[in-house]
């Protein structure tokens, strides 16, 4: 009687067993993933001293030994020559050309120049596909006669390459900077108006219908739920059509542009100055990943909540 | 029953001859709901009791506005009832909760709605968050809080933008038992502090029987009402608590109430 495991077993009074009416929520907030460590012990933590730089996780010390391997392996190529350096320039050659391209420039235009104006065309069409893509995306996820007139243009265009259309662009739109954008711009389009529209058709039912419970008009539900809602299919779309940006862009610069990295490869191929190509094409490479980082943080600022609920 | 009801009461919500059929992909159409009457008086806690595909939520969603009737018609006091409205709140299974708002935006949103500025929506939610338990989690984001919590949030969500009649649509259904209970009463707290009128759909007979003032039974396909009786039960746990579910006339009642939804004779 005294223990309280035997209390449990004993007859109580009834009164004894009801609880409050107002009962204090339960549980405490769930932890957020990972934060939780696994045997209250963190790891490393008896393996000596601790280290003075941040530990590196294991995939990106993986990747970081690739690169390097793909390096050396590139350097000692080069080294022995086994390829001439007009095919296959060393790595310290394309480095160095890299550092006068910054300098001195190529083509009467600086690397930062000719990187200005390309960002700026891919910055223009990626301005042009979100405006034309996502109204285009939320009207087919929405409305059965916008999906109705637009799937089939959607269809249409999004299997043909740039480069097939291109020649109608310049007689349409001429050489001029328009014609490059509206190539690019092309291209982007699909990803965006495909992933918004999927997003669109995702949209939880429920959440919807809580809102208009609660009042909403159908501008307010597309304002304060859809477009939440759908906002990680659009930036998921903006990741693909910035890629699909950048590969268009050496073609669009093929014609009539003084400046632009595309146009920098061009040129120097035409000269057989391989590492200023090389040089170029590492270069559009780096900032692609850039831009995939950056898009990468804003979805980790904008939509953190995506995938967790 | 009319606008009057047999009390002599102005009725909160009544239902008349109420149908729906929904169109089925390959032509002709299913009977979800026939001839429904129902009239329920301000401040009753009506439960929705049945099987699975009786028509329940069918009837729930046409209350709420978001399916229309195919015929018969449904109004809140004098007023038809032509799509979803914020005098008819909803609480449904899935929380349905908005993950890019906090628990205190949630609740604020039907507020938001209406353009209530900024400070006063925080106060109102603030105060509805703490109806429902949940003070001083206004701040967490919803994947930080438990799926009791969560469904306290969408309970504080419909109650701030102050219904008349409050829809829940299986809310218990998908927690645990032990939260369930807790939930239960915490029901029965809301709907005593603020008297609103509700209507609650639920599968589980002691359920049923512990929260509502009255247990209406549908039966189909095609849905109809088939049992439609006052329940003491509710009343007497406000004052007493869970402990009315060992009373023996709970279980008799328990047993009836079993009967009636799966032979649908009233014993």
């Amino acid at each position: 009687m005294s223990s309280p495991q035997a209390r449990l077993f004993d007859p109580v009074p009834v009164a004894d067993i009801s609880l409050p009416l107002l009962v204090p929520s339960e549980g405490v907030p769930r932890q957020r993933g990972g934060e939780a460590g696994v045997g209250g012990e963190t790891p490393g933590a008896a393996a000596g001293p601790a280290p003075t730089w941040p530990a590196i996780p294991p995939r990106v010390a993986i990747s970081l030994a690739t690169l390097a391997g793909f390096l050396a392996v590139w350097g000692v190529v080069t080294g022995l020559g086994l390829v001439p350096p007009l095919f296959l320039p060393s790595p310290l050659a394309v480095a160095e050309r890299l550092l006068r391209l910054v300098n001195e420039g190529f083509v009467d235009a600086t690397l930062a120049q000719h990187l200005g104006a390309s960002l700026l065309r891919v910055f223009a069409a990626l301005a042009a596909a979100l405006a034309i893509g996502v109204p285009a995306g939320l009207a087919i996820g929405l409305s059965t006669i916008g999906r109705g007139i637009l799937d089939p243009i959607v269809e249409f265009l999004r299997p043909i390459p740039p480069l097939a259309y291109l020649p109608l662009v310049i007689i349409w739109a001429g050489i001029g900077e328009t014609a490059k954008v509206l190539v690019i711009a092309l291209a982007m389009l699909p990803p965006v108006i495909l992933a918004t529209a999927a997003g669109v058709r995702a949209v939880d039912r429920n959440r919807v219908n809580v809102a208009r419970a609660l009042g909403a008009t159908p501008q307010q539900v597309l304002r304060f739920v859809v477009l939440p809602s759908t906002l990680p299919s659009i930036l998921t779309g903006t990741r693909i059509a910035l890629g699909a940006g950048w590969s268009t862009l050496v073609a669009a610069e093929l014609v009539a542009a003084t400046r632009g990295v595309g146009f920098m490869i061009q040129s120097a191929a035409n000269f057989l100055a391989t590492d200023v190509v090389l040089a170029g094409i590492l270069v559009i490479a780096g900032v692609a990943f850039a831009l995939e980082l950056v898009v990468r943080l804003a979805e980790r600022v904008l939509v953190g909540w995506a995938g967790r609920s | 029953m009319g606008l009057i009801g047999l009390t002599g009461h102005l009725m909160k919500l009544t239902i008349h001859r109420l149908g729906v059929r929904f169109p089925q992909p390959r032509g002709g159409e299913v009977e979800v709901l026939r001839g429904i009457e129902l009239g329920v008086p301000a401040g009753e806690l009506v439960v929705l009791l049945g099987a699975s595909g009786c028509g329940k939520s069918t009837l729930l969603n046409a209350i709420a506005g978001f399916s229309p009737p195919t015929e018969g018609e449904i109004r809140v006091d004098r007023r038809h009832v032509t799509g979803p409205g914020p005098d008819r709140g909803v609480v449904l299974q899935t929380d349905a909760l908005y993950p890019w708002l906090n628990a205190r935006d949630n609740v604020g949103f039907g507020l938001r709605l209406r353009s209530i500025p900024l400070k006063e929506r925080r106060k109102r939610a603030e105060e509805a968050l703490a109806l429902v338990g949940l003070a001083g989690k206004g701040d967490h984001a919803t994947w930080q809080l438990s799926g009791g919590q969560r469904q306290r949030v969408s309970l504080a969500r419909a109650l701030v933008a102050d219904p008349e009649i409050l829809l829940m649509d299986e809310p218990l259904g998908a927690l645990d038992a032990l939260t369930r209970e807790q939930m239960q009463d915490l029901v029965l707290e809301v709907w005593r502090r603020t008297g609103k009128t509700i209507l609650f759909v639920t599968h589980s007979l002691d359920e049923a029987l512990y929260l509502g003032s009255r247990i209406v039974v549908l039966a189909g396909p095609p849905g109809r009402i088939v049992f439609d009786e006052p329940v003491p039960f509710a009343r007497k746990a406000l004052e007493t608590g869970s402990k009315i579910k060992s009373l023996p006339e709970f279980s008799t009642a328990r047993e009836r109430l079993r009967a009636v939804i799966f032979t649908g004779v009233t014993p």
